[in-house]
């Protein structure tokens, strides 16, 4: 069985993180197990995690505050960074996770969002390539990588990949003193 | 350690135990704490609601006790796995501390079903020598233990500085960094100081 975890799982974690919406509706503050939200009043923001978000997006019953870094003019300057930096430059973890679900069930809460998706797969393409800088740049002797700011999907990518072929490599590293071992005992051994 | 708190504590922990090689140290106060949250408020949703208002709260509760209860069988479902898969040197250790009462009862009886049935299937009709399941000095080791050195990613929680590594430049590790990393190199700052979580 598989434990690894999966690009669900990795949505999951997305979904547990904070987000501004604008309710249209009333209701009293409702104490759930994750923290305590509301009391929801109509046009007044607050902050919910955002399954709840879209929970109640799919009802009609709010308005989703996208957050900053979708916003057209942060986002076309971040991509112009990605462009110039060596490595990754800075970004929400689950950037990828949660522009696409509030793409798909928000849609209309996002101005330009034709425009903010295009920059966001641009923002993907640039990283990618860095991935596969990264790993055309791998060495067998060099088991250490500096990732940061490397995004949550963008590490799922990365992670059968690498812990594979690392752990193979140690695999045989292990193999091979294992039989440099036994080939000393049997010399060692009287005849 | 608040509610909300709790709940931020075992989604790290998912991803820990999930990452890590080795059986990390069973949760047990985040765990039991959360399971007797979790059992009292299904208890609490059983009523029936009346008014609309009263089942759009309660929908909410159930979503919010559903995911929840995913991250507790999740967390002790990877350990189960792990487990089964380390079982035959999990017996052997002197010190199974780090399961939990019903982990040990579960590794007592898979242990048994497991090596009974490979009695039966064929280590019986194997020479004498070859019989025993465990491993003797100067004989290839059978049983599968953590692979320590397993290669992980980790994000750094807090300030560390310098790592020092066997055969190759050292390290430094800074808040927020995020590195891929074998896993015996960084072993203590993620179960002893919780410096460094796995992701």
């Amino acid at each position: 069985m598989e434990i690894e975890l999966s690009m669900a799982e990795t949505e999951f974690f997305a979904e547990s993180q904070l987000i501004t919406i604008v309710p249209n509706f009333r209701e009293d503050q409702i104490i759930l197990l994750c923290g305590q939200f509301g009391p929801f009043r109509p046009s007044i923001p607050l902050d919910v995690p955002l399954w709840l978000a879209i929970f109640l997006k799919k009802q009609h019953k709010c308005q989703i505050v996208p957050p900053s870094w979708m916003d057209l003019e942060v986002l076309s300057n971040k991509v112009e960074v990605e462009r110039k930096t060596e490595g990754f430059a800075e970004i929400d973890f689950h950037y990828l996770e949660t522009s696409s679900m509030l793409l798909t069930h928000a849609q209309e809460d996002i101005k330009h969002k034709s425009v903010i998706g295009r920059l966001i797969q641009d923002l993907y393409d640039l990283r990618t390539a860095k991935i596969r800088d990264i790993i055309k740049e791998l060495k067998p002797e060099n088991s250490k990588l500096k990732l940061t700011n490397i995004a949550a999907i963008e590490l799922q990518t990365l992670r059968r990949l690498l812990v594979c072929t690392f752990d193979t490599i140690s695999q045989i590293n292990r193999k091979e003193e294992q039989v440099e071992d036994e080939k000393n005992n049997e010399n060692a051994a009287p005849q | 350690m608040g509610l909300a708190e709790e709940v931020l504590e075992l989604e790290a922990a998912v991803r820990r135990e999930k990452a890590c090689p080795e059986i990390l140290m069973y949760e047990s106060d985040l765990i039991e704490s959360l399971i007797g949250q979790v059992e009292s408020r299904e208890k609490a949703l059983r009523i029936d609601p009346i008014t609309p208002e009263e089942q759009f709260r309660g929908l909410l509760y159930q979503m919010d006790l559903d995911r929840v209860k995913y991250l507790l069988s999740s967390y002790l479902r990877s350990r189960l796995v792990k487990i089964q898969a380390y079982a035959l040197w999990v017996v052997r250790q002197d010190d199974v501390n780090f399961l939990s009462p019903q982990e040990i009862d579960f590794l007592t009886k898979y242990y048994s079903i497991k090596t009974n049935h490979f009695k039966k299937t064929f280590l019986l009709g194997l020479p004498n020598d070859l019989r025993s399941l465990e491993s003797r000095k100067g004989q290839r080791v059978i049983e599968v233990s953590p692979q320590l050195d397993k290669h992980v990613f980790i994000k750094v929680i807090d300030d560390v500085g310098r790592v020092q590594t066997e055969n190759s430049a050292d390290i430094y590790l800074e808040k927020g960094d995020i590195f891929f990393i074998p896993y015996n190199l960084v072993k203590p700052l993620i179960t002893e100081e919780r410096k460094i979580d796995l992701v």
